[in-house]
């Protein structure tokens, strides 16, 4: 194993046993240390292969390209965006001659796990993205409830949506537009979301108020999974983009 | 590392010798006790939130490429064992979900390759709760180590006797006390999942529980696995906040936020001592690893840290 050794700090203050025995810490050295990659347990390696087996036959599947690598940030991402986008498409594809009714889709960025490659997208990298079993749920709400929305969307420094436009001023949301056209308080608005933030999750608090409720009953996985398969069936590839749906006012 | 270590602790050793033979009334070291070059050195390795990362993180991610792996952190295990075999191996919860592993096989293959390398404890962070409470108790058999919590009261659930409020583990005559607390459910975990699990504040238990251990048990260091999160922004108990209120905890191994903290934060506890706060990361990407020095009546002496990158 080779250590690459690097002391970052060592400060010797020996008061001592001279002073006191109640005297504790007497130094502190730290140091980061890069283990060699290649170096495995063999025991822990043989206990993994059998489950190994069964795990890539099923996750090693491609079922996309992307043109670069899709990864959170704050404000607008490109993971948000195409997760929104995404669950937008086969939500609608879903809801089939109703496809009309969806306005916006909403998620938290700490639903979105890890980041995807850019390059071949695996089924692996979509359990990876979404590992939780959570499922598509369509919510109705009142324009106040949407406002409220909104301003969550800003208290969380921007998060993933789809469908809307707005600006994040201050701690305020403004020039909000749903599907192009501005935002109407008198109005309802049809938002898809997670069954885990439908029921308040992450308390999204204002969501358990919602006037109506569609089980879709389709994992978000799922959903992201034929997407990416009904694309590459259309000689399409994901690319990433920052389209500017959410703005920061100066 | 090792030679550093090493040399460290015989530069005390001279130093400690040369100045308990000055001293009156300092019992003598006897040759066996200089010798032994275990008795007085704790190696404390951590883990927190490995999020079933199984494997290293393929060579295409574009963060953590070829990082992390449960054969490779055991692998460097195994080095740090034949350094020193007087180990702590710790983990801070969520051990459960972040790859297909846990879809396919429900978390037990996590607690298996644990209990083959040989973890001691762990606390049960909020995304162990993921397949439900129930789950955890399935998988149980499957882990030969503890599931400590103190401020989940699971007595109307299967995990009632499964899940204990501390640990004592004594190291060749090092008593440790490990005790473990985790982060507020609701809103956080669906009810459905954690179903009748109750959660309780944190700060007094874990303050009762290691009082209980450094002053009734007689513990030499006391640590805290907690999953409460290094700090917020928005006002919520974290480690950073809470750290300043206790008494008798040692070190606070943290997790939930995934913070890299490339050095455990020093803080000063309530009654004006030192306690440690750490936290490495995510998904075994390091692992952490503190070694604390004991002197010959056990009085802890020096913390040495340093994170393995892994």
């Amino acid at each position: 194993m080779k250590f690459q050794l690097k002391i970052l700090f060592f400060s010797a203050l020996i008061s001592l046993y001279a002073c006191s025995q109640k005297t504790s810490v007497t130094n502190i050295s730290e140091s980061h240390i890069v283990v060699n990659e290649n170096k495995i347990d063999s025991s822990v390696y043989k206990a993994i292969a059998p489950y190994k087996k069964t795990h890539d036959e099923q996750v090693n599947k491609i079922i996309a390209h992307s043109e670069e690598s899709l990864v959170k940030s704050d404000v607008e991402s490109t993971l948000g965006n195409f997760f929104c986008d995404a669950v937008i498409y086969e939500t609608k594809k879903l809801l089939g001659k109703d496809s009309a009714i969806l306005d916006v889709a909403i998620f938290n960025k700490g639903g979105l796990r890890n980041s995807l490659p850019k390059g071949n997208i695996t089924i692996g990298n979509v359990f990876e993205l979404m590992p939780f079993d959570n499922e598509v749920v369509l919510l109705k709400l009142s324009g106040i409830q949407f406002k409220d929305m909104c301003s969550k969307i800003v208290e969380k420094g921007g998060i993933p949506i789809g469908g809307m436009r707005m600006t994040m001023k201050g701690t305020e949301a403004t020039n909000i537009s749903i599907k192009g056209k501005p935002f109407d308080e008198t109005k309802e608005y049809w938002v898809v979301t997670s069954d885990y933030l439908a029921n308040g999750g992450d308390n999204y608090t204002f969501f358990k108020n919602a006037s109506d409720k569609k089980v879709m009953n389709v994992l978000l996985r799922n959903a992201i999974i034929s997407y990416c398969e009904d694309i590459t069936k259309l000689g399409q590839t994901i690319k990433p983009k920052l389209d500017g749906r959410i703005q920061l006012s100066k | 590392m090792a030679e550093f270590n090493y040399q460290n602790r015989r530069d005390f050793l001279k130093y400690f010798v040369g100045t308990s033979a000055v001293l009156a009334g300092f019992p003598a070291l006897s040759k066996e006790v200089l010798k032994s070059k275990d008795l007085s050195h704790l190696t404390i390795l951590y883990t927190n939130d490995v999020h079933s990362r199984i494997e290293p993180f393929p060579s295409n991610d574009p963060k953590y490429a070829d990082k992390g792996g449960f054969a490779r952190r055991a692998a460097v295990i195994d080095e740090i064992k034949k350094e020193n075999d007087n180990i702590l191996l710790l983990d801070a919860g969520d051990i459960f979900q972040g790859t297909p592993y846990f879809n396919l096989y429900s978390g037990e293959l996590e607690y298996k390759l644990m209990s083959l390398m040989g973890y001691d404890a762990t606390t049960i962070g909020n995304h162990d709760f993921d397949l439900g409470v129930d789950n955890m108790t399935k998988q149980m058999p499957h882990a030969n180590f503890a599931f400590i919590n103190c401020n989940y009261n699971f007595s109307n659930t299967s995990l009632h006797d499964k899940v204990v409020p501390y640990k004592l583990f004594d190291k060749q005559g090092i008593k440790i006390g490990v005790l473990g607390y985790g982060i507020e459910l609701e809103g956080l975990v669906d009810k459905k999942m954690y179903k009748e699990t109750q959660y309780q504040n944190p700060l007094e238990i874990a303050n009762a529980t290691a009082k209980l251990l450094k002053h009734d048990l007689g513990c030499d260091y006391v640590i805290a696995l907690s999953h409460l999160g290094f700090s917020f922004t928005e006002k919520k108990i974290s480690d950073s906040a809470m750290a300043p209120l206790t008494e008798n905890i040692d070190l606070i191994i943290g997790g939930h936020t995934h913070t890299f903290l490339e050095h455990p934060v020093k803080l000063m506890n309530k009654a004006g001592k030192e306690v440690y706060v750490t936290q490495v990361g995510w998904a075994g990407i390091w692992l952490g690893k503190l070694d604390v020095y004991f002197s010959y009546n056990k009085k802890k002496i020096s913390h040495n840290s340093n994170n393995r990158k892994i």
